[in-house]
């Protein structure tokens, strides 16, 4: 179980099984009973050299991994979405750190760059919270996603930051967002963000919503509320090192008031 | 009621009004919107018994004599209109309502609006597939 999602994991093999269980999502928890929103099943089988993987969802075939860490890695992603989806909780899809015990959310899909900023916003001194999700609960506030950290290459290979490099993995105390940095990547641009009313950022963390969709009231309500004297920017960002401190500069400067 | 004149579309759709501002979600659609203030007002007062004169009218009250009130209105009706946050006026209606509009270039964006993802679009992993 996490964030209240609960999710059963099978597979007939048992190393592999462990090694699903290192890359469970933040926070999951044993639990008993036979209730779970949803079932993954990994069948794995090895012939001579070849290895053979089916994932399940349900009695479902879901994809069929060329090799079994490949099943391992579609496995962990379903965990992953299916928390998202399953949580009475709200997820969006965004970067999180906290400066000043706020929020500072960064959404975006992937190849935007975000976990990039997030890393170098965690470097410049903010707390890391999630470079996947934020997560809102009914007041707008923000709880942590704590996973390792995705960097990728210009070869689109992924490095992973573990946690014990962005502070440990001890749980973040819920927090209240102060600032939306919607920013694109874009090679040599300088940050020069124009301002989003608070009705434009909403607007902006729905298209990021994972439920926005099938749980529009609450996703409208919980967003009203995460936005509410909130300051929004939106703008084209260059080097990440920069950005963030430029950023962090105008939040400690002309802004200060607002995360006293 | 004059049928004639602009009405809201109220079925399907969910609003919140945030820093002054209204977003609409459209259940039908799968879209949401951000009206600025000026275009709620206008859409709220799109009640069918208001013609674009005394819409304009109405605004110019509220904004006083700096705003150029007429070409708001007709680029917010506009703008209503195409995103489908108007009821849809018979042909011969829209034919009469059109002919009315004479929209200004000028006058900037008064409604944005994005289309929801799919769960699998807004998440990162796994290339998409919806788990």
């Amino acid at each position: 179980m996490s964030f209240g999602a609960t999710i059963c994991v099978r597979c007939n093999d048992e190393q592999v099984l462990r090694n699903v269980q290192t890359a469970l999502p933040p926070g999951s928890l044993p639990c008993s009973g036979r209730f779970a929103d949803v079932t993954f099943s990994l069948s794995v089988r090895s012939a001579g050299s070849a290895e053979q993987c089916i994932l399940y969802r349900g009695k479902s075939i879901l994809a069929r991994p060329g090799s079994i860490s490949e099943g391992v890695a579609l496995i962990t992603s379903a965990l992953h979405l299916s928390v998202a989806k399953h949580s009475p909780y709200l997820f969006v899809h965004a970067g999180v750190v906290s400066f000043r015990n706020r929020a500072i959310v960064i959404p975006g899909l992937s190849f935007a760059g975000k976990s990039t900023l997030v890393r170098e916003l965690v470097r410049q001194g903010c707390v890391y919270y999630s470079d996947e999700y934020a997560v809102l609960d009914e007041h707008g506030q923000v709880h942590s996603y704590l996973k390792p950290l995705s960097l990728r290459a210009p070869n689109t290979s992924t490095r992973q930051v573990p946690l014990k490099e962005l502070g440990g993995g001890h749980p973040r105390l819920p927090i209240p967002v102060r600032l939306i940095v919607s920013a694109r990547y874009c090679r040599d641009a300088a940050w020069r963000p124009l301002p989003m009313s608070e009705a434009q950022s909403m607007l902006v963390l729905m298209e990021n919503t994972v439920m926005a969709r099938s749980r529009p009231q609450d996703t409208m309500r919980r967003l009203s509320a995460a936005v509410r004297n909130t300051t929004a920017l939106v703008g084209e960002r260059g080097d990440a090192e920069t950005c963030a401190a430029e950023i962090l500069s105008q939040v400690s400067s002309a802004r200060a008031e607002r995360f006293a | 009621m004059r049928t004639n004149e602009p009405l809201a579309r109220s079925e399907g759709l969910l609003t919140e009004l945030v820093g002054g501002e209204l977003v609409v979600y459209d259940h039908r659609l799968k879209k949401a919107h951000r009206l600025s203030e000026t275009a709620a007002f206008v859409w709220q007062h799109c009640n069918g018994q208001h013609n674009i004169a005394e819409l304009e009218k109405l605004l110019a009250s509220k904004l006083g004599a700096s705003e150029p009130a007429r070409e708001i209105v007709e680029s917010a009706i506009e703008q209503l209109q195409k995103f489908h946050l108007l009821q849809q006026p018979d042909a011969m209606n829209r034919r009469a309502l059109v002919g009315r509009l004479a929209v200004a270039a000028s006058v900037s964006a008064l409604v944005t609006t994005i289309a929801l993802p799919t769960p699998a679009r807004a998440a990162s992993f796994g290339g998409g597939e919806d788990f």
